[in-house]
């Protein structure tokens, strides 16, 4: 199993590919901007931001994984990157909310 | 030097004779020797690179070629220097390049210093570059059963909110495609939902599956197939 999360923003898929290799132990992958999901099919079709995929298997958490995920998120606080923890479905916005994050990876 | 580099610097250079600010610009020449000039609005300027291709992607069809200018900095020899960035592509083009002209302002006007300097590629807003198709590095599937060659997902996500299953999904698409790419020759990729103590509805429960490829396996813990 992993830890997944998902950064929305204004992202450079480029320049992110570039430096993936910088928070190694974390598994990135793009998630291109697309038509939006919907369950109704009325809905008007909008687009969706880039974003960044980031995975943290569980096989791999560890201080290192940690400190790869606090640098990744506070770098894509940097971008106004809106950054989303999927297994709670809630926004990480600030530090302690990060901080909760990395105790449930480690614990 | 090329043309259309050297048409964006002589209006940066105009733009920054006016009062020392350039407002960020792109310029986008089309069939029939007509070139728009796009004025680039953003709220950053580490973004307005950015927000540039965004105005060339949206005119890709009709663009021979396109370039981004913006203010900032380089480094050479050790000394900052103010300097006009360039990104240029072109139709047929899979890779744009990226120069810096360096400049000083002295009573009120902008001066080139030396010639351009070449700072980077990178894939041109007039090619279909796949963001896929970059390194992005190891993948880790959760489970990768070697005799059915089936790589597994256990997606331990909150489902109870639409906006929530709209991010899963986008999510599980670039996954399973990011894990194809690096799999072994012939495997397929399983979805399992642990939805397990979560208030799930039918139709999130439809989107689910059908929001993922028809290749790809989907389950649900709840069905109690897991």
């Amino acid at each position: 199993m992993s830890y997944n999360l998902l950064a929305e923003g204004h992202l450079d898929l480029f320049e992110l590919s570039q430096c993936a290799s910088h928070y190694e132990p974390l598994e990135l992958f793009p998630v291109p901007a697309s038509v939006a999901i919907t369950a109704e099919a009325s809905e008007p079709a909008r687009m969706t931001l880039d974003a960044l995929g980031i995975a943290i298997p569980l096989s791999r958490a560890g201080a290192e994984a940690g400190a790869a995920l606090r640098a990744l998120v506070e770098f894509m606080w940097t971008q106004d990157a809106n950054v989303f923890d999927l297994y709670t479905g809630e926004q990480i916005s600030t530090p302690s909310e990060l901080a909760g994050v990395l105790e449930r990876i480690s614990g | 030097m090329n043309e259309l580099l050297e048409r964006t610097l002589m209006l940066s250079f105009d733009r920054l004779g006016s009062g020392g600010q350039m407002l960020p610009f792109a310029l986008v020449a089309r069939e029939g020797d007509t070139t728009e000039c796009l004025t680039i609005v953003a709220e950053r300027s580490d973004k307005a690179a950015y927000f540039g291709r965004r105005l060339v992607k949206e005119r890709a069809s009709t663009a021979l070629e396109y370039a981004i200018a913006t203010d900032a900095y380089v480094r050479r020899d050790g000394e900052r220097l103010d300097a006009v960035i360039v990104e240029m592509g072109k139709r047929g083009e899979a890779i744009a390049q990226v120069v810096a002209q360096p400049y000083r302002v002295s009573d009120g006007a902008a001066e080139r210093v030396g010639a351009p300097l070449s700072l980077a590629s990178r894939p041109s807003e007039l090619s279909d570059w796949d963001p896929h198709s970059s390194n992005w590095g190891a993948i880790t599937p959760d489970i990768y059963n070697d005799a059915r060659k089936l790589a597994v997902h256990i997606v331990n996500h909150n489902l109870e909110l639409d906006e929530n299953v709209e991010r899963t999904i986008r999510f599980l698409r670039a996954r399973i495609r990011h894990h194809a790419r690096c799999l072994p020759a012939g495997s397929s990729q399983l979805v399992h939902y642990d939805d397990r103590g979560q208030s799930v509805t039918a139709s999130a429960r439809t989107l689910l599956v059908t929001g993922l490829s028809e290749d790809v396996e989907v389950r649900f813990s709840s069905a109690g197939n897991g």
